[in-house]
Formats: structure tokens, C-alpha cells, sequence
């Protein structure tokens, strides 16, 4: 299969060079596998063998882009990239030459090598383990894994091609209690293989343990410790604002303010694609250019903005190897791992101080506020109300309010312990002060 | 197409049911963002699937290699038999066969794609002239073309042709830190006439962006809601509608338990509906992804469980009939239980009488997003007044209306008689299938006791 893409990238780019005055084809193939489960039993075994192919053009000074996984539609493929070049945008860029690319490691023969049976296996393994403690839960979720190969080339010469594995390994219980839904779901994904199923069933277990009483915070003002994929949700406004595109649009309210401390002095965030194996790892951007890590916060100073290369060119800035896409759309600008560098205090220590306060986990509604302002109010889907340094119950029926920015300028302590969660490595972060409004009197 | 469909599906032995879906779709769109033309142009795609059945259990193969289907056929059967058995079986239906079309007033393929640019910088101009504080714009069109060929055991070999096509515009005005966005979007099976003249839709959006900017920040509490008819479906969709989805409930007793057909969720006048029959609606097809035709289905009537939403497998193991709501996003995936055109049934209160109505409260229009898991819902309205004495004051930003779904169906005490369906380019999401075209709506409606998050007092 391998070959064949590659013959199919180079010589729809002869064609294409031969119409135009500068051409870039993306080819992206992948074969995943896939079993999953649901309410406790094996429902289905899946492959999904796919290809797609986009053709990017320069003609005139414009840029034209078109995509298709027809093979009859090559030849109009490339009619269809002209036709979009006539109206396109003027290029602020030249297509890039080959460099030599970082080593980070996105392939693990163990992945491809994992028979169905056996993931079928580990599932079984860990929906048992959360049956044996609780009969009644109705587990969910799968694995599956998968080979994906793109090659990217472009009439400056460039070539590279990527091989690369992906594993993703979910596990989810849900329980009724009268008419109280829990919904618990862990899950690991990465370029690399993970039986260990049995923790993410012990995870699940222990959520479960803790949800078992219900309690009802009023409305009041409350430290908030964010587990690290509840972390996210504040995340989601740094990572907006610093976007090359969002700066371009003049839409960041970051815009005037690179070398200003924004944040507390604690918090240095990376943007950080050399990571082996993390599933937002590359060694050459979408377009070609070398991956490199760089900080994006740093002791709370905004460093950089991140850019593919057109909106670099828009912005007269260099472009800082951030190019992402599917083969189906030009390339946007966005992070490849996010890491939140950890504290020095021990999550047990965090939250062993707080007289009254909240563990959130799972939020629901997240990014539908002023993502950009910073602005946040999700339901706490599942989270944890602490009293006196312990756990007393789980909260139900509340909201948390506040904006991103204000709760990054008052932390109470960023935890030494950090998560992986697919492309993000993140430690436990205890918020001073923020909104909670409960049903509770 | 259906002569490889009806090979594979003939040819494969060994199994008790196989189907076969290829998708071929082409489209354009157009998308400015600011005062540049980000993308325009126009894209194809071809691909398939086959779903095999065997000893309850399912294979399931996705491709774009079309000429290999037999192959992946194959491949299917073999995955579905290392399940080694399963509950899944399938209720009866008639094989579907013959050709459908919706077809569109004004076809967007008949236009070319410098008309369609031309008309989306019309409106993005429009938009940024209009205010000094409109940060951005974008407008986003789109429009595919899309043959569904489909085939099974069974007998079944049909097509449909489906276009859809939709235009949507933003605005986004700032003050400082100050940051507002507006929205309309339309988008449906009409016709590309639905996308000319918007330029009075252009300027509302950007006077409410605008004015959005000075809006006070809603204090958090509990307050009587009247939503309108967007948001009143968007409740309809998100905090009912998933809830009927009967792969959520059909192997879970306590669930059923819940869901049983019969019980009260709301009072009298609460009605809510599914209906993929309607014309050219944006969740409208003749029939799902197991060739099953489309129809109208009552969930709530007079506030009364009464029916949900079936896929075959579905209406199989609860014993109920099949309704036509298997949908598929596109060849890469299985189909799942899913609506079309929800929507709350209209009453006889006019806005003007239920706002009379309303000593104290929040009128919530339009939304920015949401998400519920089921029991708790969660989401913003685009745009908010506070209501005292029955009248429209001061512009609220900030709302967001939570709750708990099945306290809140029963706290809705008014339904108005202004029934509207929204489609648009958004749509549904659900286990990694987005977005699906749908349609959601209702008249305004009138919720007590809803709590709304935001700043404390």
C-alpha cells in the first residue's frame, strides 16, 4: 500500500507542477482496527481502510486547494485546485524545501502486531474488573489501533513521508442510582501499545467508590481542584489566543501583549511536539517544516504565538512549524503536545489543605462561553466535594463558573504530579476562588 | 454502484444478514474569515461499507477502494464470527427498492462557484461596514451533493439523492476585553435560494454582536426561562431527544424502567416529535441506513412517553417497531440510532401573552452550544434580556442554563403557538459521528425554576 501512495503523491504533483506554478500533495492512509463494546458485552469488530488525497496549488500568486479519495477524480482534482486558485487567497508563502527532521518516535510495531482476540481480551479483563465490584454498572468503550502512512511533497523539492501507529484504549461505566445518572470514563491513547486495562478499571472503580453519596453545594465561593483532563476546559482559552489565526484576525486578546507576564509566575506551558510516542507528536509539521518545542507561557510571560505558513506570511512573522491538517482541508495553525510544567506539592498535600472546596473531573458544556475572553460555565459532570481535606461526596446539580484568565492569575498550587491524556501532559491545579452554584440550601 | 452492491451482498455466504452503503458526495463551499477568503473550492469523495451479521454478532468494514467490496465483505464475516455469537438480530421490514431524489427549488450546482464567492463577500462586506466594533466576520457556505446507494440480503437495492446546502454568518464585535459574537445559520435540502438575500439577517447580526457589548453579566440563581423557539428546540433535541434513542436504553433495565412507555414526564400541552417526512427540512431523507423509510414519530404526547427512536436492531430486542432513524454520517461509519426534525409541538400562547405573563425572568434567544450527558444538560444562549413586569429590560450576557432533564420537562408551564424549525451547517453529534444533519425546534415555551450559572451575587 505504502508504494503505491507514494506513486500516487509524486506523480499527481508532476501533473499538477506541470498546470501550476507551485504545487503541494498530501496523501494520507490508514488502516485502523477496531472492537468495541457496549453495556458489557463485545458489539462489534471493525476495519476502516481509508484514503484521501489533497492537492494544494499556487497559480498566479493565489492559492487553490482541492481534495478527493476517487482515484477516478484524480484528473479533476486537479482542474477543481486551478478553478479554486481563480478566486483564491494571495500566497504569503513559498512552499518549503527539505530540512533535516528532528528524531521523535511515532511507531510501535507491538500496535500493529496486536491480533483482535487479544484486545478483545483486555477488554474483558477490565469490564470484569469494574463488574466485580459493581454488578450492576454497564460498561462500554474498545480499543483500537491503527497504521497510518502520509506523505507530503511539493514542487520545492520537498519529500517526507511518515509512518506512524496509533493506540486508543477506552473504558466506561454507567450507573442509575434512583434517578441519579454516573457516567465514568477513563481512556489512554497514544502511538504506543497499553494492555494495562486493569488501571483504568481501578480508576473507574475508585470514582465510583467516591460517588456513592450524593451532596449539595449552595451558592458560594470555593477553591476548585482541576483533575488534569478537567484542566482542559481552562486550557482551551490559552491555546485559543495564542493561535497564530486567532492573532491574525485580530480576534486574540493576547495580541499586543508578547513578553507580558499574563499568568501566574507558576505556570510555564510548552507546546512540545518532540515527545516519542504522544499522540500529538511530529517530526515535520503539515507543510514540512521541522518540528521544534517552544514555550508558550513561561513563568507566566506569553512567548510566542504559534503559525503555519500562510498565516505566518500574513502576520510578516516567521512561521513556527505549527501546520496541521486532514488531507480534506488546508493547513490551520494549532499545538502539537501541550505540557503544563508541574509544582512542587503533592496532590494528596493540595488537597489534604482545604477546608472546603471542589475536585472537579468531568465537565460538561465546556467551550460554548467566551472562549476567547476566558469566560467558563460548565455543569460539574462528575466532581468531588472536599471538607476538611477529605472527600465527602459527589457533587451533584452545580455549576462552576469564572474566567480562565483570572483563575490562572490566582492559584493556590500546581501539583508534582502530571498526566498524560492523549496530547496533553498536565499536573493537578488548585484555583483559589471560583464560582460554584449548587441546588443545595 | 448497485450492480457491485448486489453482487457482494448475493455473493457472500456464511452469514444471516449483509448490507452494503457507498457514498459518492461532491460540494463546494466558501468561507471567509475576516476580510479574507480562507478556502473556497469544491471537493469529491466516494467510499463504502459493509455491515455483516452473523450469529448476532456484527463485522464491520469501511473502504474507498469501492472495487474491493467483496473483499472487505469477506473481511467483515470474518471479524463478526470472532465475536462468536451475540444478542443482535433485526426486525422486519419490507426491502427497499427504487430510486429517490429531494430535489432543491434552485440547485446549487447550477451555480457557479464565482456567484457563490460574489454572494458570500457581499454579505462579509456588508457585515464588517456596518460597526467599528465588529472585530471579525466570517461567512461560511457550503453545499454537497450526495447519492446513497444501498443494498442487503434481504433484497433490498435502492439509491437516494440528497442536497443540502447552507450558508452561515458571524459577527464578532470587541470592547477591550469585551468580546461578543452573533450568528445566523440556515441551511436545509430547499434549495440555494435559501441563501440569497440575507442582508437584513447581516445586519441584525452585527447589531447584536454590537449591543451584546454592553450587555450586564446575568447573576447566577434560579429564574423562570422563556426560551425562543431555536433554544426551545435545542432543549427538545439535546434533553429529550437523546434520552429516546433506544440503543441508549435497550439493554439497560433501569433504563427501561425509566423510558417506560406511559409515564409522565410533563404536563398536558407537552408534545415532542421526530419527524423525517417533512419536506425539504434539513434532517430529512425517504429512508435511514438500513433502508428503512423515514416517518414521524410522537415521543411526548400530552406530556406522555409514547414512542423512540429505532434503529432495526433496536426495535428487534425491545419488541417494538422499527422507525427509520438508523443513521450513518457517511460510508466510514455504522449506523446509530439518531433523530432528524425534533421539535416541540406549537400550543396556543402568543409570545406577547406568555412575556405579559412573566412578572420575573430571563428571555434566553438563540444558542451558542451545549452538551447534556443524559440527566444533566448545559447550555448558553446566544443572546439574553432580563424580564420585570412582564416586560423586555436590560440585555443579559453570560447565560447559561443548566439543569436536571426530567425536572425541567416538568417545569415547562407555557408552550406558544410560533412553531419554527432551525437547521443550518452545525448538527448533531454522537459516538464520534459529527455533524449529522438535523432539523430541531419549537414554538417559544416557558420554563420555571431553571438554574442559570454565572457570577455570584
Amino acid at each position: 500500500m505504502t508504494v503505491s501512495a507514494r506513486d500516487l503523491a509524486t506523480r499527481l504533483l508532476d501533473k499538477a507542477a506541470r498546470r501550476a506554478d507551485a504545487a503541494e500533495v498530501i496523501v494520507q492512509q490508514s488502516e485502523q482496527r477496531s472492537v468495541r463494546f457496549q453495556d458489557n458485552a463485545l458489539k462489534s469488530v471493525t476495519t476502516r481502510a481509508l484514503r484521501g488525497v489533497g492537492l494544494r496549488v499556487i497559480r498566479q500568486g493565489r492559492i487553490g486547494f482541492s481534495s478527493t479519495n476517487d482515484p477516478a477524480a484524480f484528473d479533476t482534482l486537479i482542474e477543481q485546485a486551478l478553478h479554486s486558485a481563480s478566486l483564491g487567497q494571495e500566497a504569503k508563502f513559498e512552499f518549503p524545501r527539505n530540512s533535516d527532521a528532528p528524531e521523535v518516535r511515532l511507531h510501535d510495531p507491538a500496535v500493529t502486531g496486536l491480533a483482535m482476540e487479544r484486545a478483545i481480551a483486555i477488554m474483558r479483563q477490565g469490564i470484569d474488573g469494574v463488574l466485580a465490584a459493581y454488578p450492576d454498572a454497564h460498561c462500554s468503550g474498545g480499543i483500537s489501533r491503527s497504521l497510518g502512512v502520509t506523505i507530503l511533497c511539493n514542487s520545492s523539492g520537498l519529500f517526507h513521508e511518515e509512518e506512524s501507529t496509533s493506540y486508543d484504549m477506552g473504558l466506561s461505566a454507567f450507573l442509575v442510582r434512583g434517578e441519579s445518572f454516573l457516567w465514568i470514563d477513563e481512556e489512554v491513547g497514544s502511538c504506543r501499545l497499553d494492555e494495562d486495562i486493569a488501571r483504568l478499571a481501578r480508576m473507574v472503580v475508585q470514582k465510583a467508590r467516591l460517588s456513592e453519596r450524593e451532596v449539595h453545594p449552595t451558592a458560594e465561593k470555593m477553591p476548585v481542584v482541576f483533575t488534569p483532563r478537567a484542566l482542559d476546559v481552562l486550557l482551551a482559552t490559552l491555546e485559543a489566543n495564542v493561535n497564530g489565526k486567532t492573532v491574525q484576525k485580530g480576534a486574540s486578546v493576547l495580541a499586543e501583549r508578547l513578553g507580558e507576564r499574563v499568568l501566574d509566575e507558576r505556570v510555564t506551558i510548552l507546546d512540545d511536539p518532540l515527545v516519542d510516542f504522544a499522540s500529538g507528536s511530529y517530526a515535520v509539521d503539515a507543510e514540512g517544516l521541522p518540528a521544534r518545542t517552544k514555550p508558550l507561557f513561561e513563568k507566566g510571560v506569553l512567548r510566542t504565538f504559534i503559525y503555519d505558513l500562510q498565516t505566518a506570511g500574513m502576520c510578516g512573522v516567521q512561521p513556527t512549524a505549527n501546520a496541521q491538517r486532514g488531507y480534506s482541508s488546508q493547513p490551520h495553525p494549532g499545538p502539537g503536545n501541550i505540557r503544563l510544567l508541574p509544582g512542587q506539592v503533592p496532590y494528596r498535600e493540595i488537597i489534604s489543605g482545604i477546608s472546603r472546596g471542589l475536585i472537579v473531573d468531568q465537565l460538561l458544556g465546556a467551550g460554548q462561553s467566551n472562549v476567547l475572553q476566558g469566560a467558563f460555565a460548565v455543569n460539574v459532570e462528575l466532581g468531588f466535594l472536599v471538607e476538611k481535606g477529605e472527600i465527602v461526596g459527589r457533587v451533584k446539580d452545580t455549576m462552576l463558573a469564572g474566567n480562565a484568565f483570572d483563575a490562572f492569575n490566582n492559584i493556590r498550587a500546581i501539583s508534582a504530579e502530571t498526566e498524560w491524556h492523549g496530547d496533553t501532559e498536565l499536573p493537578y491545579v488548585c484555583f483559589e476562588s471560583l464560582s460554584v452554584a449548587g441546588r443545595g440550601t | 454502484m448497485l450492480d457491485i452492491i448486489r453482487r457482494t451482498v448475493t455473493w457472500l455466504a456464511g452469514v444471516d444478514y449483509v448490507e452494503a452503503r457507498v457514498h459518492r458526495a461532491s460540494g463546494t463551499h466558501v468561507n471567509y474569515v475576516g476580510k479574507e477568503l480562507e478556502d473556497v473550492g469544491e471537493t469529491t469523495s466516494l467510499g463504502g461499507c459493509v455491515r455483516v451479521l452473523v450469529n448476532g454478532a456484527w463485522g464491520f468494514c469501511s473502504f474507498n477502494d469501492v472495487e474491493e467490496m467483496p473483499r472487505y465483505a469477506a473481511m467483515a464475516r470474518d471479524q463478526a464470527r470472532l465475536i462468536g455469537g451475540g444478542t443482535a438480530r433485526l426486525a422486519p421490514v419490507p426491502p427497499r427498492t427504487g430510486c429517490d431524489r429531494i430535489p432543491p427549488a434552485e440547485d446549487p450546482a447550477a451555480i457557479t462557484l464565482a456567484e457563490k464567492e460574489a454572494i458570500c463577500r457581499r454579505y462579509n462586506d456588508l457585515m464588517r461596514s456596518l460597526s467599528h466594533r465588529i472585530q471579525t466576520t466570517s461567512v461560511r457556505y457550503s453545499d454537497a451533493a450526495g447519492t446513497l446507494y444501498f443494498g442487503n440480503s434481504e433484497g433490498a437495492l435502492a439509491q437516494q439523492e440528497i442536497t443540502f446546502c447552507g450558508v452561515s454568518l458571524l459577527a464578532i464585535a470587541r470592547d477591550g476585553a469585551n468580546v461578543q459574537t452573533a450568528r445566523y445559520s440556515v441551511g436545509d435540502l430547499r434549495g440555494f435560494q435559501i441563501v440569497r438575500g440575507l442582508e437584513e439577517q447581516c445586519e441584525k447580526v452585527v447589531r447584536d454582536a454590537v449591543e451584546m457589548l454592553s450587555a450586564q453579566p446575568v447573576t447566577a440563581g434560579r429564574y423562570t426561562v422563556i426560551c425562543d423557539p431555536l433554544l426551545a428546540g435545542v432543549f427538545a433535541h439535546e434533553a429529550f431527544g437523546h434520552l429516546s434513542e433506544a440503543d441508549f436504553i435497550y439493554e439497560h433495565e433501569r433504563l427501561k424502567e425509566i423510558m417506560t412507555l406511559g409515564r409522565r414526564f410533563g404536563n398536558d400541552d407537552l408534545s415532542i416529535v421526530d419527524d423525517a417526512t417533512l419536506p425539504n427540512e434539513a434532517g430529512s431523507y425517504p429512508f435511514d441506513s438500513e433502508g428503512v423509510p423515514a416517518q414521524r414519530t410522537y415521543l411526548l404526547r400530552e406530556g406522555r412517553l409514547v414512542g423512540r427512536l429505532h434503529s432495526r436492531e433496536t426495535a428487534a430486542l425491545m419488541g417494538e417497531s422499527p422507525t427509520g432513524n438508523a443513521r450513518a454520517i457517511s460510508y466510514v461509519h455504522e449506523p446509530l440510532v439518531r433523530m432528524s426534525n425534533t421539535f416541540i409541538e406549537p400550543r396556543d400562547v402568543s409570545f406577547e401573552q406568555m412575556l405579559a405573563e412573566t412578572e420575573d425572568g430571563i428571555y434566553a434567544v438563540g444558542f451558542l452550544g451545549g452538551q447534556t450527558d443524559m440527566e444533566m444538560f448545559s447550555f448558553s444562549s446566544e443572546q439574553a434580556w432580563r424580564i420585570r413586569k412582564g416586560k423586555l429590560c436590560e440585555r443579559l450576557r453570560d447565560v447559561i442554563l443548566t439543569g436536571n432533564v426530567f425536572h425541567t420537562l416538568k417545569n415547562i408551564d407555557r408552550i406558544g403557538n410560533d412553531l419554527r424549525l432551525y437547521g443550518g451547517l452545525g448538527g448533531c453529534g454522537k459516538g464520534g459521528q459529527s455533524p449529522l444533519r438535523v432539523s430541531d425546534g419549537g414554538p417559544h415555551i416557558r420554563i420555571r425554576d431553571v438554574v442559570v450559572g454565572g457570577q455570584q451575587p
